[in-house]
């Protein structure tokens, strides 16, 4: 094989590979047009050393290839985002999932707990209930609400997951308060990406997940959680089993033991975030700053 | 980095004014090669416009309504055996912006006659 289809192969290759996922039509007129023009290239008379020129052509515009590619699914995902009807590609079908089943578990927990609680009580148990109830109903209603304005709809379900907060519902909820604070933060940053006044705004109230000292903040609260949470389980007095069938006993040292480990595996990488985003704006403001 | 709205980046000029040259030749439509040595032989240098950065230009002003451009017939890259070419024009409002762009750099330029766009 001569160097030019060699040289023509490579770049033909290359433009699959960053084309690769990208919205079809946009895609196949990419590798279309760079097909046409490589094949111009080395027919052209006019045009000596034509691979080797290929080669730098190709190797000069890689970054700017990847520049379009990027630009590209940023235009593509934002007209998904705002085309009705279909807003929830906002949110994986796992978190979905994980969704739905914190509400309908917070619900079903404290209106369980309340119906069978023996201790005579009558007015605490009701409000328990009636309060379980709101905050899986604001979860639930988050995610009707996501269809038809993701950014309000996922505030919705954070507020919701983290209102009447269960310790033993943690896992979960940190799963679905951090994908509720992702997916709002993400899309509202691709919608009012144009809007320099709702930038502004976004900026200084809405991106937390970009600020490092909110992630320094969250470490030592996940580590106080963690270190506290036992005396939640284990506030009985004879026993961390006492009272409890062995095989309840179990869950609860289990639950207890994830979610302790959890708590502070959480708060390790809250401050590891916290550090390296702290860090690299440390490093942009110094080369941001003229000498 | 976000570009200033009404920015125009040398390139996208550079192009703009490419497509009004070939066109007051007698081409109205241009493919991305014809381009290229249009604008290397226009900017007296040696290399061709890289593809990413020829193609990424073309793509945002075609967007931006500087550009049209169109599949050619494939009965004449059939005829001529090679692929089919993508052929650009510059639209009135490629026109309009290449001319606010040249009249901005003349003002400039009577104000300070050292002053390149480059």
């Amino acid at each position: 094989m001569s160097a030019g289809p060699r040289s023509s192969r490579l770049v033909a290759a290359w433009t699959r590979l960053y084309t690769a996922g990208l919205p079809s039509a946009l895609g196949e007129r990419r590798r279309l047009e760079l097909e046409s023009d490589l094949w111009e290239q080395l027919h052209d008379p006019t045009e000596s050393h034509a691979s080797r020129l290929v080669l730098g052509r190709w190797l000069r515009g890689v970054p700017a290839d990847l520049g379009w590619r990027y630009r590209t699914l940023v235009d593509a995902r934002r007209a998904r985002l705002t085309t009705p009807g279909d807003a929830r590609v906002g949110g994986r079908g796992w978190w979905v999932v994980a969704t739905a089943l914190l509400g309908v578990a917070k619900i079903v927990m404290s209106v369980g707990a309340s119906v069978f609680a023996n201790d005579g009580a009558v007015i605490g148990p009701v409000i328990a209930a009636t309060l379980g109830s709101l905050t899986g109903g604001l979860v639930l209603a988050g995610l009707v609400v996501r269809h038809r304005n993701l950014v309000n709809g996922s505030w919705l379900i954070v507020a919701g997951s983290v209102a009447g907060f269960d310790p033993i519902l943690l896992p979960f909820t940190a799963l679905v308060v951090i994908g509720g604070v992702w997916s709002a933060d993400l899309q509202f940053s691709e919608t009012v990406e144009d809007e320099p006044r709702l930038h502004v705004a976004y900026r200084q109230q809405l991106s937390l997940t970009r600020r490092w000292y909110v992630w320094l903040a969250a470490a030592p609260l996940l580590f106080g959680f963690g270190l506290l949470f036992p005396l939640f389980v284990y506030s009985d007095t004879t026993g961390p089993t006492d009272g409890h069938s062995e095989g309840l006993a179990a869950i609860v040292d289990i639950v207890a033991w994830m979610t302790w480990w959890g708590s502070w595996l959480a708060a390790a990488v809250c401050a590891g975030v916290g550090l390296v985003l702290g860090v690299l704006r440390g490093v942009v403001h110094h080369r941001a700053t003229p000498a | 980095m976000r570009r200033k709205p009404g920015a125009v980046l040398p390139i996208e000029v550079s192009i703009l004014a490419a497509g009004v040259q070939l066109s007051k030749s007698g081409i109205s439509e241009f493919h991305g090669f014809e381009l290229a040595k249009r604008l290397r032989d226009d900017d007296g240098g040696r290399r061709l416009t890289a593809h990413g950065t020829l193609y990424k230009a073309l793509s945002r002003m075609e967007k931006a309504g500087w550009l049209t451009s169109q599949w050619e017939d494939p009965d004449a890259a059939t005829d001529e055996g090679r692929p089919r070419r993508r052929l650009y024009s510059v639209t009135a409002e490629g026109r309009v912006v290449l001319a606010r762009v040249l009249a901005e750099a003349a003002a400039v330029t009577r104000l300070d006659p050292g002053w390149s766009p480059s």
